[in-house]
């Protein structure tokens, strides 16, 4: 298999030559509600980091606006036949810092990203990894112990950005002071404040065309509304649903709306008494409106009917969301023997107002079908180390899960007891990590689709969907684009017309 | 009408309506109406709904239960609290003095706001949270009153006549020295109130506060700050409510001390 | 405060002044480092108390079990609490505040960083406080009773009743959003500069307005108390001008308001925390709530031990100005 795609030099350079802009219009300006803790990409699992990190650093692959894994940093690549040696050809690029990148660059990041000392959350990852072999300066051989089909969506994601072995050696500060081989380059950084990177003039697939991109962490969306309307902004993450209307009808602006990469549920504990029982929890996924859930909540999205977002090609085509039934949930519920007085605990993490307005939603339709759901908002890390992890202290929680660029990194930990909803099924551990490991791409999709069929039979979790990603722009910025999935910001190709 | 009276009227003018709010707006303060959401002011939502369609002034008069629930309850335990054990540290004097007037003394140490919102954080917030986390954070204010009033009246010439006439020094207490601070101390007790009205509404909005759908002052702010810029009666309304409801105690507060001073 | 001791108590004992100030500065110093001590103490344990730690929250939803325990321990925070707590004191009392967990550099820096911001507000708002307070305060208790001292009392009681962050929103909404004199977002992508420093006027006209309320009652009944004693009465019978009378009721008045004052400085260094939020200030407040949110102890730590050296500091120099400024005190 071999692939090689043209690079984006030449829409770069095409969007370079059509600017003839003032010195202002080559700033631009962003909104965005979160922000990252930290720009060491192999530190962090924080989305926010990858969204800006993308600007800064290249990883040996990334994703199109198709969604399909190119060719990046490497010019190309080739798998073994038995899957278990990567080759990659690597391009002449350049980091921040002057130095060139090369085979011994690739050597020492992904020898970071496994070791112990890093502690690096995705680890996990790499650990299939038994050597990363250079040929020569400009070619890199990574071999496996085991087939994984998996491992070109994590070079491809955040943290498999490639950094300099140089300042690797010297234990340098990339959480502070990145240097990456990216389109920008980090020019200052004020926490709760901005990020401001400016033009990196060396950038191997031609220099991107603004001179600068300033972005603002702005968690208030009416705050980021307001900006854009103003002016003060050129683009915003989040678009308040009060005024999507208003953006879509304003020339001088414009509304993005496209698939984001989230799955939103609502975890069901089984270890607790009658949610232990598939029917009650199938009963659940009908008693609520879910297309409300997204519309209201969510500011619109496409229903799912198990784990996987939708229009992602792994989405088993015989699955279809569960209908909204509040009578035959009802039915099932009595069948089950649900007592009349049923309450369940919703827990809901602060700060994510839409999963908390989501959980009154679906509160207001538990209601409906005789189940009463008591509210408690916990913060985030109580979240983490008591509902999603340890002691599983909830009856329901409303979470969205992030787009993943590979089935396993979604799937994986489902069927076992490891996972928050609890729901254990040998078969479905088995089909996932079974296809985990398989290279035949037929294989691995049959054994993904058994797997999240029998998830939807099995219902651990109250399926509401996949929200559309909706972001506003002045009606000028054109060449901007979210990466699918992972929802970084590309600024590469962005101008002002 | 003096400011205590007029203080009084307010508040109770404002609990009724907290208590009422279905029957005076006309909806249901937690029931989502989907298809009404975000809807502007009308002669239907005097201050338009919210983003589950929901009343905003339904909330903003219902708001008032649990703040003000939270309020007076977390006074109460901060004037128990900080009172008695004043009394007592007066009272028994010697080390049970030294020690506690110590552990308050850091207390006061503590700048109050940051005090509140560590205690509530590392209780993982909540309604209860807060009451206790506010009435520790009060609680030094009230020791310090308590602890020098007894001091003082204990010292009194009418407690040493008792003593002498073979009261015992409990009996003392109790008889003399407490109710005549307790006058005082309600002077206290009404400013206090009016400040943690306006601290149970920043932890809320800072998120720590009362959990939704439960509406109460500071949340219904919260929810209606992310529509601020373009909503701004939604946020206008509940914050006019708050704001009586402390200034009520306010003006019990001074009005109770002017009584206090013409009375001295 | 945590003074036992005044220095007006010992000098009534007839000690030389300076026995006074020697004994003075020991018991301060000797209670703040036990208040210190105690508050750290609170901190330290109110923040294990809270579940969820560092490793837990950057390990995300997707870091396994193992994972994050390698990362806990990397961060240290596998060792036993007791060990850390010792760690933690032995540290501080070397001067040290350890590094952040989350930004992973010294506390030191990242309480550098933040201050400016957290300090122009706070410095504003107090300036702004200050002089609107004693200017009322002061104006309304020369004329009890009149037209100046009810608008002046009304005032004071709104004042007091509002809340800070609502009234945060009514001041953005007015002059950020219809009037469009102020940027909807607090400062520059830079941070704070010198010629943005008047976009923190608004926030520093929220903290100071009630503040300014509470100076003012203060500085009213002091006057008032002033103008009922002797030597007013006197000047007065002897004819001596109403404005000079007045400059005399100030200048005894005004320095019995110094404790009041040092309470609001002291306790402006984390009172903006709210002020902050309202309007996107990247400050100290923004700093621990991010803290907290991320279990960054060491910042948590760092920015309360600021906090809390800082207001007694305040207190105890307010202390030490009574003494030096008020007349009625000073030894002849």
């Amino acid at each position: 298999m071999k692939i090689r795609i043209v690079p984006r030099v030449l829409v770069a350079a095409a969007a370079a030559l059509a600017i003839g802009a003032t010195a202002s219009a080559q700033t631009l300006t962003m909104a965005m509600s979160a922000q990252p803790d930290t720009l060491d990409p192999q530190v962090t699992s924080a989305t926010a980091a990858f969204q800006v990190g993308k600007s800064i650093y290249d990883g040996l692959v990334e994703v199109d606006q198709s969604g399909r894994i190119v060719p990046a940093l490497a010019k190309s690549y080739s798998i073994s036949a038995d899957g278990l040696a990567y080759t990659f050809e690597l391009n002449d690029a350049t980091f921040h810092d002057g130095t060139a990148f090369d085979s011994a660059d690739v050597v020492a990041t992904l020898g970071r990203i496994s070791a112990e000392a890093t502690a690096s959350p995705k680890a996990s990852e790499f650990t299939n990894i038994t050597s990363v072999v250079p040929n020569g300066d400009h070619a890199v051989t990574v071999n496996l112990a085991k087939p994984t089909p998996a491992l070109l969506a994590s070079l491809a994601s955040g943290w498999g950005a490639m950094l300099p072995s140089e300042k690797l050696a010297e234990g340098h500060d990339f959480g502070n002071e990145p240097v990456g081989t990216g389109p920008f380059k980090l020019a200052s950084w004020v926490r709760d404040n901005a990020i401001t990177l400016s033009r990196n003039a060396d950038y191997y697939q031609g220099a991107p065309a603004l001179e600068q991109v300033v972005i603002r962490f702005v968690s208030d969306s009416a705050v980021q509304y307001q900006g854009l309307s103003t002016g003060e902004f050129d683009i915003i993450d989040t678009v308040p649903q009060a005024q999507q209307a208003a953006v879509e009808s304003n020339p001088a602006l414009a509304l993005v709306r496209e698939p984001s990469g989230l799955v939103l549920v609502a975890g069901i504990n089984s270890r607790l008494p009658y949610l232990n029982d598939a029917r009650v929890r199938r009963a659940l996924n009908m008693a609520v409106d879910t297309e409300i859930v997204l519309e209201v909540a969510y500011g619109g999205g496409t229903q799912v009917g198990t784990f996987m977002e939708a229009g992602s090609p792994w989405y088993p085509e015989s699955v279809t969301p569960f209908a909204f039934d509040p009578e035959k949930a009802k039915a099932l519920l009595k069948d089950a023997g649900v007592p009349s007085d049923f309450t369940i605990k919703l827990v809901l993490p602060q700060p994510y107002p839409q999963h908390i307005q989501a959980g009154q939603i679906v509160q207001d339709f538990l209601r409906d079908v005789g189940v009463n759901a008591e509210i408690s908002i916990v913060e985030w890390g109580v979240w983490l180390s008591e509902i999603y992890g340890g002691p599983h202290d909830f009856g329901m929680t409303v979470v969205g899960h992030t787009g993943k660029l590979d089935p396993s990194g979604r799937l994986t930990g489902l069927g076992t007891d490891r996972n928050y909803t609890g729901v254990v099924d040998d078969e479905v551990a088995n089909w996932i990590a079974t296809a985990n490991v398989t290279s035949d791409p037929a294989m691995r999709h049959s054994l993904y689709s058994q797997a999240l069929i029998r998830i939807h039979d099995d219902a651990p979790f109250i399926f509401f969907g996949t929200p559309d990603r909706v972001y506003g722009k002045k009606a000028g910025v054109v060449g901007f684009w979210m990466t699918p999935l992972l929802d970084s910001f590309d600024f590469r190709a962005a101008h002002f017309e | 009408m003096n400011r205590a009276r007029f203080g009084t009227v307010l508040f109770v003018i404002i609990a009724l309506a907290a208590v009422f709010a279905p029957q005076l707006s006309g909806y249901d303060p937690i029931k989502p109406d989907y298809r009404a959401r975000y809807a502007p002011p009308s002669t239907t939502h005097p201050l338009g709904t919210d983003g589950l369609g929901r009343d905003v002034l339904a909330r903003s008069l219902a708001g008032g239960r649990v703040s003000l629930v939270v309020a007076l309850s977390a006074t109460l335990l901060t004037l128990t609290l900080g009172g008695v054990l004043g009394v007592v540290a007066a009272g028994l004097g010697g080390v049970t003095d030294t020690v506690l007037s110590r552990v308050f003394d850091a207390l006061l140490a503590f700048p109050g706001f940051l005090l509140i919102l560590l205690v509530v954080a590392s209780l993982g917030g909540g309604t209860l949270q807060t009451i206790m986390a506010m009435g520790v954070a009060g609680s030094p204010v009230f020791f310090r009153l308590a602890r020098s009033f007894t001091r003082n009246e204990m010292k009194a010439e009418y407690v040493t006549a008792a003593g002498a006439l073979g009261a015992t020094r409990g009996r003392q207490l109790m008889r003399h020295a407490v109710p005549n601070f307790l006058g005082s101390m309600v002077v206290q007790v009404a400013s206090t109130a009016a400040a943690f009205l306006l601290v149970e509404a920043s932890l809320s909005f800072l998120g720590l506060g009362v959990p939704l759908p439960t509406p109460s002052w500071g949340n219904v702010l919260q929810d209606a700050r992310s529509f601020l810029t373009t909503q701004p009666w939604a946020a206008v309304g509940p914050g006019v409510f708050l704001a009586s409801a402390s200034l009520s105690f306010q003006f019990m507060s001074d009005g109770m001390r002017d009584m206090l001073d013409r009375r001295s | 405060m945590t003074l036992t001791t005044s220095p007006t108590a010992e000098r009534r004992r007839g000690l030389t002044e300076r026995e006074v100030v020697s004994r003075y500065l020991l018991i301060q110093t000797v209670s703040f480092v036990i208040t210190l001590w105690a508050v750290l103490t609170l901190v330290f344990l109110a923040m294990r108390a809270l579940p969820g730690d560092a490793a837990t929250i950057m390990g995300g939803l997707d870091a396994s079990a193992s994972q994050v325990s390698a990362m806990r321990a990397q961060l240290g925070l596998d060792r036993s609490l007791p060990a850390q707590y010792i760690t933690y004191l032995s540290d501080v009392a070397q001067g040290d505040l350890g590094a952040s967990l989350r930004e992973r550099r010294p506390v030191v820096r990242v309480l550098v960083d933040r201050m400016p911001v957290t300090l122009t507000v706070a410095s504003m708002a107090f300036v702004i406080s200050l002089v609107l307070g004693l200017g009322l305060g002061l104006l309304a208790g020369l004329r009890p009773g009149g037209t100046f001292d009810r608008v002046a009392l009304l005032f004071t009681t709104v004042a007091l009743a509002l809340p800070e962050f609502w009234f945060g929103f009514l001041l953005i909404l007015l002059f950020a959003v219809q009037l469009g004199w102020f940027p909807v977002l607090g400062l520059p992508p830079q941070g704070l500069t010198l010629a943005a420093s008047w976009h923190l006027l608004l926030p520093a006209v929220t903290l100071a307005i009630p503040r300014a309320a509470q100076v003012a009652r203060l500085a009213r009944a002091r006057v008032l108390e002033e103008r009922s004693s002797d030597y007013v009465r006197t000047a007065r019978s002897k004819g001596l001008r109403p404005w000079a009378v007045a400059k005399h009721i100030a200048s005894n008045s005004l320095p019995g308001t110094i404790p009041l004052l040092a309470l609001e400085l002291g306790g402006l260094l984390t009172g903006t925390i709210v002020v902050e939020q309202v309007f996107g200030l990247p400050g100290l407040g923004a700093t621990i709530l991010g803290a907290i949110g991320a279990r960054d102890y060491p910042v948590v730590q760092g920015v309360t031990i600021l906090a809390v050296t800082v207001y007694v500091l305040v207190n105890w120099l307010a202390d030490i100005m009574q003494v030096v400024t008020d007349p009625r005190l000073r030894v002849s």
